[in-house]
């Protein structure tokens, strides 16, 4: 049996905004297990990057968790002050973004970001923490480490600066990695090569991932387990086998049969009608119910519920008895 | 040049085009650097077709279709519509040639104006080209019918922010072919969509080819999308094109190595598949386009480069009647 690291149970988050409650994670349950790669799928306004960002509590003001658990072993990082969030956070939990630049200091130097999280956290002198910031250079597969160490984030390139995000990341060896689309601003030949890292960092550091992803060939190739959010919710959680070989969310099938790929020439396109959701003005019932093609009455009044339909996969659907 | 022989005519010709960019910089301005944004490109169009032109960021693929609707003039060469050299053409020339080339853009947000309403926008071409002002609202309505916002009445009077990003895509489609143009340029039509609404617009693009004839060039840095769009492919780096080919026969044996890099960095929605496939990895990151490596331009990054790859620039030569590829590996048989 997999070791549980975080387990989150009916995770609320809200942003009140002028024309009312944007109820941006509704209830949402995800485990990760200890080395174990989840992915979080979904489209804008999914929920997905707020999730994450509540799990570090980092949700922008006016946004709040307001409801639910977020169990770190046996700690509740909802319940933590913001003192003993900054231990958790670099230590335990760390995070990478899509854009490199806007979390990269433009006026300090690469080593100095790195750094820091070591001087902070494992109260290292000056010289040892130089030492591994080279360490952490190389393990990011960058070359010439000491160059790089002493050069300005403007200097380096995209896919450089998403390693050294990478190795900031990592420094202090975090049992959890939270990946938002860290590979959707580059290119494809980059994108490959900042995935392989990210999966064999994970294998030498003994590190769960949370991947956060819009696309399923990301997910395909990353993942063990997935999770698929719409509006707020997770809609179908399974094992990442399970999920492509026999989806039950006419969302996640939707999703599947309209995803295209080099191996397949498909003549007619399948589509989900309809847009992705205003989170205002969200229907009654299951919210994915004005696309559905298997919608029934029930769907429009009551929410169906999370159940399983085997082993490690759940569902919230009311084809599926919700 | 023209390898790829064909049993349709071809739309649009374009022949060894070629655009420089000039860059100044230094202390007054004096060092003048240079980019090959599109070096030599010679490629055709074969009406009716979706020809898919790919690549990664600074390939030149953008540049390429600018070029191809006349946004951008060329350093040298030369591009036909029908035969018709589009390069010397008169201002009078350049707006009848509007009504025949048209191009959509990746952020329907960006190319939209947010102060104008839809019916504001769709109406303008049909006023600057003559449709009698009495019959323009009616052209309009059936315009938004035709790209799926029905019922049109709905949505006219609304403005750019009002609608979803899928929506808004229709709207730049229902822009392009206002017309009935010949030729559609896509640049990124899909890139910044979510995925459930990406399908829908690929769809459509598909319904508007078969109802009014359309011949599309489908600017992507997404292969898995041009397997399921185009006829032919394209794909460039670094400004030149690397391989021209047939659809099924790009997608079954890829001959430029970057094309097989390109490939094998595509994700593939399917964990078996993924993980079970060989991997070509290919190191490091596009070379600055103002210093691009002498003789092939790949050869930096080339898994299988030869000695000669550095010195000498390999020229396209045709394999088959359907492919054409540039690269010192793929020698005639």
């Amino acid at each position: 049996m997999s070791e549980n690291l975080i387990q989150i149970r009916s995770l609320k988050t809200i942003f009140p905004t002028t024309e009312g409650i944007v109820r941006a994670v509704d209830g949402v349950n995800l485990r990760v297990d200890r080395s174990q790669a989840v992915g979080l799928v979904g489209e804008s306004g999914s929920g997905k990057t707020m999730t994450a960002l509540s799990i570090v509590r980092l949700v922008p003001p006016p946004g709040r968790i307001v409801e639910g658990q977020i169990l770190l072993r046996d700690r509740d990082l909802v319940r933590l002050g913001e003192r003993e969030m900054r231990n958790i956070r670099g230590k335990e939990i760390s995070m990478i973004f899509q854009d490199p630049m806007t979390f990269l200091n433009p006026v300090m130097k690469i080593a100095d970001q790195i750094a820091e999280p070591i001087l902070i956290h494992e109260g290292k002198t000056g010289k040892e923490a130089r030492q591994r910031v080279v360490e952490l250079l190389e393990t990011v597969r960058i070359h010439s480490p000491k160059e790089i160490a002493d050069a300005y984030p403007h200097q380096l390139s995209g896919g450089m600066r998403q390693r050294v995000l990478m190795a900031i990341a990592i420094a202090c060896n975090p049992s959890l990695l939270i990946a938002d689309e860290p590979t959707t601003a580059l290119d494809t030949t980059l994108q490959v090569q900042i995935l392989d890292l990210l999966k064999s960092l994970a294998a030498d550091l003994n590190m769960s991932v949370l991947l956060i992803t819009h696309d399923l060939g990301i997910v395909a190739d990353v993942c063990d387990v997935v999770n698929v959010m719409y509006a707020g919710r997770i809609v179908e959680s399974a094992n990442v086998f399970s999920l492509f070989d026999d989806p039950q969310h006419p969302y996640t099938r939707g999703l599947l049969a309209s995803a295209l790929s080099i191996d397949q020439f498909k003549e007619n396109l399948v589509t989900i009608e309809g847009t992705v959701p205003n989170l205002l003005e969200l229907p009654g019932g299951c919210k994915f119910n004005p696309r559905c093609m298997y919608v029934m009455d029930r769907c429009k009044i009551n929410e169906p519920k999370s159940v399983d339909v085997g082993p490690r996969h759940t569902v919230a659907c009311w084809l599926h008895g919700g | 040049m023209r390898h790829v022989l064909s049993e349709t005519p071809c739309l649009l010709e374009v022949e060894r085009l070629r655009k420089d960019f000039e860059l100044r910089s230094g202390l007054f301005k004096k060092r003048i650097l240079r980019v090959h944004a599109v070096d030599d490109v010679t490629l055709d169009v074969r009406r009716g077709e979706t020809l898919g032109l790919a690549g990664e960021s600074g390939s030149g693929k953008t540049t390429l279709g600018r070029l191809i609707m006349r946004l951008l003039n060329p350093t040298s060469g030369s591009i036909r519509l029908e035969g018709r050299d589009i390069l010397g053409l008169s201002a009078g020339g350049m707006r009848n040639l509007r009504r025949e080339m048209q191009i959509v853009f990746q952020d329907p947000f960006a190319s939209l104006n947010p102060r104008k309403t839809v019916r504001q926008i769709l109406s303008r071409p049909f006023i600057l080209h003559g449709t009698p002002p009495e019959h323009v609202e009616e052209k309009v309505a059936e315009l938004l019918e035709t790209v799926g916002l029905t019922p049109a009445k709905a949505y006219i009077e609304r403005y750019p922010h009002e609608f979803s990003g899928g929506q808004r895509q229709r709207i730049g489609l229902a822009r392009a072919i206002a017309l009935r143009p010949k030729f559609v340029v896509a640049d990124e039509p899909v890139s910044s969509l979510d995925l459930s609404i990406r399908a829908q617009i690929l769809k459509l693009m598909k319904q508007l080819q078969a109802d009014l004839g359309l011949t599309y060039l489908f600017i992507t840095h997404d292969l898995a999308v041009l397997r399921s769009m185009a006829a032919r492919v394209a794909i460039m780096y670094l400004g030149k094109i690397v391989e021209q080919s047939d659809v099924n026969e790009f997608y079954s044996g890829p001959l430029h190595p970057y094309s097989q890099a390109l490939l094998s960095a595509t994700p593939l929605p399917d964990p078996r598949a993924s993980r079970a496939r060989r991997s070509i990895r290919i190191k490091g990151e596009v070379p600055s386009a103002f210093s691009p490596p002498s003789g092939c331009r790949f050869w930096t990054r080339c898994p299988s480069k030869l000695h000669k790859c550095s010195e000498v620039e390999p020229l396209p030569i045709g394999i088959g009647k359907k492919h054409v590829v540039a690269c010192h590996l793929v020698t005639k048989r």
